[in-house]
């Protein structure tokens, strides 16, 4: 009988190992996979409901970007703007693939009702926080003494920028009847800075990316 | 007199009682739990997920009939690059997506066949409460969903017994949490529903 007892007693003594085992594993249940830079870029398309994509045939594109920013400051994406010309390029090109014809200025629109406008804007964004750690030292409080709990070991300070694109569609015709941009269609791209030997795929990337997650848009026959 | 009478009675009673429920044996172990979303849940999830465990104790009130309870974790985490349709959009982009479900569930099992059969089948109810925690990590931003959800987890399974009080335990379970609120995406039903194979061991003890 004494064993039987023992034995019981020994088996509840898993009881709060299991439990610290099940708070050990928690604590590093969330993986991050080793991710890149490029992992971190962002594709988002929003279209607005009701509109007929096959009505318009035309577009018409400034051949600059607009870059927002604070003008008593220096534009954090200055570095970036040696890629206007490709951002442009990819938006008129995957346009042109969708059926739709780019028209030299706005002089040569016959019918707005028809023709699409098409703009680039960029800003940055820049993200400050701070961090700490929870858990650590998990067993500094439990185990060997029980004389109190132990301050957080580890912790600091994060900060980081995002540049984002955005590519925005109006109704031409609609516009000027409403005497206000109308659109109906908008891409936006958004990702870290910092990382410039990639930063050209990365926007190649980005301004298909946001066309291929938009199959209704194509011209109408 | 009488009250003395009474009070043997009422020790009586009492000591034959604690013997009864001395001889009502309990068990309890570990399992190792893997997990298959199923239904809405395999929309946003739809790998299996192997980090799972959960620590169960069964009370024989009978032979054939136990009552206990349980409580597990399931963790899923899949990397994908799959595009999010939006009601009038999309994103796209790396994600990373977690799901982490702690049942805390009572449980109710029949057992088929003898006690002192080595292999001895079962089935069971377990009812309670599901925390199911939902995050999707995309780009810079984390998005995060969690509920307390009432949930029911039949199951069916069996135990083989490999050395005097210990045995080897599987079970199918099919885990059912019911709508609580809303979705990440703002849907308003957030029911999940995955499939549980729990393999392990316990031990059967005495209390005397």
């Amino acid at each position: 009988m004494k064993v039987s007892i023992r034995k019981s007693r020994l088996q509840l003594l898993w009881v709060p190992f299991l439990v610290a085992l099940g708070g050990i594993v928690l604590t590093s249940c969330y993986e991050d996979y080793g991710l890149t830079t490029q992992d971190y870029d962002s594709y988002l398309t929003s279209y607005t409901p009701g509109t007929n994509f096959q009505k318009f045939r035309y577009f018409v594109m400034p051949d600059t970007i607009v870059h927002i920013y604070d003008t008593t400051q220096t534009d954090p994406l200055k570095s970036a703007r040696k890629f206007d010309k490709q951002i442009l390029s990819l938006c008129a090109s995957n346009l042109e693939a969708r059926g739709y014809t780019r028209l030299a200025s706005l002089a040569d629109v016959v019918d707005s009702s028809v023709t699409l406008v098409v703009m680039n804007a960029q800003f940055s964004s820049e993200f400050t926080g701070y961090y700490y750690n929870y858990w650590y030292p998990y067993w500094g409080w439990y185990y060997p003494y029980y004389p109190g709990y132990y301050p957080p070991a580890s912790g600091g300070t994060y900060s980081y920028t995002t540049g984002t694109n955005v590519t925005y569609m109006a109704d031409m015709g609609q516009s000027r009847q409403d005497k206000r941009l109308d659109g109906v269609w908008v891409g936006i791209i958004s990702g870290l800075t910092g990382s410039s030997s990639t930063a050209g795929t990365r926007i190649s990337t980005g301004i298909n990316k946001i066309f291929e997650q938009s199959p209704y848009l194509y011209a109408g026959q | 007199m009488n009250a003395m009478k009474i009070l043997k009675t009422l020790v009586f009673t009492a000591l034959f009682a604690a013997t009864a429920m001395a001889q009502n044996q309990v068990l309890s172990g570990i399992t190792w739990n893997i997990g298959l979303p199923s239904g809405r849940m395999s929309d946003f999830m739809d790998k299996a997920s192997f980090g799972g465990f959960a620590i169960e104790g069964r009370r024989f009130l009978s032979e054939e009939f136990s009552v206990g309870g349980s409580f597990s974790w399931n963790y899923w985490s899949e990397l994908t690059d799959q595009t999010i349709p939006l009601e009038h959009g999309a994103v796209g982009g790396t994600q990373i997506r977690y799901i982490n479900s702690f049942p805390f569930l009572v449980n109710a099992h029949y057992y088929i066949g003898d006690r002192k059969d080595q292999i001895r089948p079962y089935l069971g109810l377990n009812v309670g409460a599901y925390y199911i925690l939902q995050r999707l990590d995309i780009g810079v931003w984390s998005f995060q969903n969690d509920h307390w959800h009432f949930g029911l987890a039949p199951e069916a399974g069996f135990m083989i017994e490999m050395s005097r009080g210990t045995y080897f335990m599987a079970t199918a379970r099919y885990n059912y949490a019911f709508d609580s609120g809303s979705t990440m995406g703002g849907d308003s039903k957030n029911t999940y529903a995955y499939w549980g194979i729990n393999l392990g061991v316990s031990w059967m003890s005495g209390w005397f």
